[in-house]
């Protein structure tokens, strides 16, 4: 079971060299000969040796890791941005630590122990219970951190428009000719983005003098009245169009349906789900070259928050009021 | 206090309450890269698989890394793509992490990467597909795609396909086809392997046994867009049992592989390798279960 590993020592060794010289090397620091520069890598070759990225880190006080904090693999949004905040990180040099809440809070704060302990050099919070307790904290311990496709005053964060994503969403189905629109979340959905699509909601519905009447989470009985739901992610959205559809209820024949996030499964023509889609590549690249300026600058600099503008894209799940 | 943190040594009752208290009081977390460097261990698990967006593997590794952090250790999770070079490179990095296991959801078959792994004295397992060179549990894939021929068969499907693509990985994807190929020889059928990612169309195929959920959902997505109906003109069955292909208007005929159990017995594989027992590897099949749903029918 222990196979001891080749150390700088060994290389040395067989090289010639001080271990000073063999580490001078590996960094490709200046001022050693091509000729013993050659000879050491030779050796390195030959042993199959590897630095200890736990020895340099100390020394250099990085670790080129980045904690990824996400609430729900299975929502298949959460596990694309996760693939992506992995590529764009691997593409910097880092790698990735991924630690999923299911969206408890203390789940979250535990997690978020576990990759301090691991010493990573900031955080990508994906999904923020809304504990400002436990964000406070990291902001007050200097632990750099990016909130994505969610926000806080005090933080970095890039996340999509919501209040211009829901107006999209409500814009299409006023343009329908719906007038009895219902918002369906979840109570287990990130905080954030949970109120902001919500308040957007009733905001957009008040602007255009309809009622505001049919609010309610997919853990409750379907209502009675609206001809269109708009759901506050696809997630949700195509799990309702399940219940609607075992219900009798046909989509978009009897109720039209608008999604948020842009997942694959939505694009499927039996789904054909019409949704509001994030810019996830983007988010991801963004939030990573957020999280790497804060790694680098520290602390002093002013929060940088970004919005990016989201897209409709209609497919087959609208249509107008049945009359 | 190093004693009281690592529950080593002789430490009075009194004397650890006092060290829990003021580490209560100063916040002090201790330093895990300055503790692994005295073990020359992490009290991490690499996970590795191809595609993150595939949600059988989404749903897998949420549920193993729920247990990896049960069992007190931090998940490092990689994405391959279902590109060995890029495996290999993961697998390299991990190891300059100096992670303590490593779980391989998916896995190429490249034997360097176990031999890399073996000579780091890292226990690996691979999950979900097989490879007799090191510790491994999977679904029975040859059986299990012999059921969903079998199926296909009682229905009265003759002309049947199979279907894979490049992010099968090869060991499955042989798997998998081999269960096929056996089933149709043993009715004295033709079989015929058809690449998803240069989809020639169906041909004059009635049915289409998919490598995976994935394949088969965009499969369907593929033939009805063609003007063919599933399953009125075509059958279609998949692997894994993922939560997409239960949705009502996939309504995918499948054979299922027992998630839960592929990453207890994963795990319980991995931690006998970190508790040092010795010995050759072992490989652990569990049975697939065929669930029938709409996306299968007579021709």
């Amino acid at each position: 079971m222990t196979v001891r590993r080749p150390t700088i020592l060994d290389v040395a060794a067989v090289a010639g060299v001080s271990k000073s010289t063999v580490s001078n090397v590996m960094r490709e620091a200046a001022g050693v000969s091509a000729d013993t520069r050659a000879r050491v890598r030779a050796a390195v070759e030959q042993l199959g040796y590897r630095p200890n990225a736990a020895a340099r880190n100390l020394v250099q006080r990085r670790t080129n890791l980045i904690g990824v904090v996400v609430w729900d693999l299975a929502n298949a949004f959460d596990a694309e941005l996760v693939k992506r905040l992995e590529q764009h990180a691997a593409a910097g040099g880092f790698t990735t630590v991924v630690a999923n809440t299911g969206g408890h809070p203390e789940l979250e704060a535990s997690r978020i122990d576990a990759l301090l302990e691991q010493r990573v050099d900031g955080i990508a919070l994906l999904d923020f219970t809304g504990d400002r307790a436990v964000l406070s904290r990291l902001l007050a311990d200097r632990v750099p951190v990016v909130m994505v496709s969610c926000w806080a005053d005090y933080a970095d964060w890039v996340a999509v428009d919501d209040q211009a994503g829901i107006d999209l969403a409500v814009e299409h189905l006023v343009g329908l000719g719906h007038e009895r629109i219902g918002y369906v979340d979840q109570p287990t959905m990130e905080a954030t983005s949970r109120r902001a699509r919500l308040a957007a909601f009733e905001r957009a519905l008040e602007r255009r003098g309809l009622p505001v009447r049919w609010l309610f989470s997919d853990a409750e009985p379907l209502p009675e009245g609206p001809t269109a739901l708009v759901a506050a992610n696809d997630h949700i959205a195509v799990r309702l169009m399940e219940r609607l559809e075992a219900a009798g209820v046909g989509v978009p024949a009897d109720v039209s349906l608008v999604g948020f996030d842009g997942i694959p499964v939505g694009a499927l023509a039996r789904i054909a789900l019409t949704t509001v889609a994030q810019p996830a590549d983007e988010l991801a690249r963004q939030a990573v070259a957020l999280l790497r300026n804060r790694i680098d600058r520290g602390h002093a600099a002013a929060p940088e928050q970004r919005r990016l503008a989201p897209r409709l894209l209609v497919r087959g799940s609208t249509a107008p009021p049945r009359s | 206090v190093s004693n009281v943190l690592r529950g080593e040594g002789r430490v009075s009752d009194s004397t650890r309450g006092r060290v829990l208290e003021a580490i209560d009081v100063l916040g002090y977390r201790p330093n895990s890269l300055a503790r692994d460097l005295v073990r020359r261990r992490s009290s991490t698990i690499g996970v590795v698989l191809g595609d993150l967006a595939n949600t059988f593997y989404a749903e897998l590794v949420k549920l193993l890394e729920l247990r990896i952090s049960e069992a007190s250790y931090t998940t490092i999770v990689c994405n391959t793509d279902g590109h060995a070079e890029l495996e290999r490179a993961r697998v390299e990095m991990l190891l300059e992490r100096a992670v303590s296991g490593v779980v391989m959801l998916q896995f190429s078959g490249d034997g360097a990467v176990l031999d890399e792994l073996r000579a780091a004295g890292v226990p690996a397992v691979v999950v979900s597909c097989w490879d007799h060179r090191t510790d491994c549990v999977a679904v029975d894939d040859a059986s299990g795609m012999a059921a969903a021929v079998e199926h296909l068969y009682e229905l009265g499907h003759r002309r049947i396909a199979h279907v894979s693509s490049h992010l099968v990985e090869d060991s499955t994807r042989a798997a998998r086809y081999a269960g096929y190929e056996a089933a149709m020889r043993r009715h004295g059928l033709a079989p015929a392997a058809l690449d998803f990612d240069a989809w020639p169309g169906p041909g004059d195929h009635t049915a289409f046994a998919a490598a995976n959920d994935v394949i088969a959902v965009a499969l369907i997505d593929a033939l009805e867009a063609a003007g063919a109906r599933v399953p009125d003109d075509a059958s279609v069955v998949g692997f894994d049992g993922t939560d997409l292909g239960a949705h009502p208007r996939i309504g995918l005929t499948t054979v299922a592989q027992p998630r839960a159990a592929l990453i207890a017995h994963g795990l319980e594989l991995l931690s006998a390798r970190l508790r040092g027992q010795e010995g050759p590897p072992r490989g652990v099949r569990l049975a697939g279960e065929l669930v029938v749903r709409a996306s299968t029918a007579a021709p």
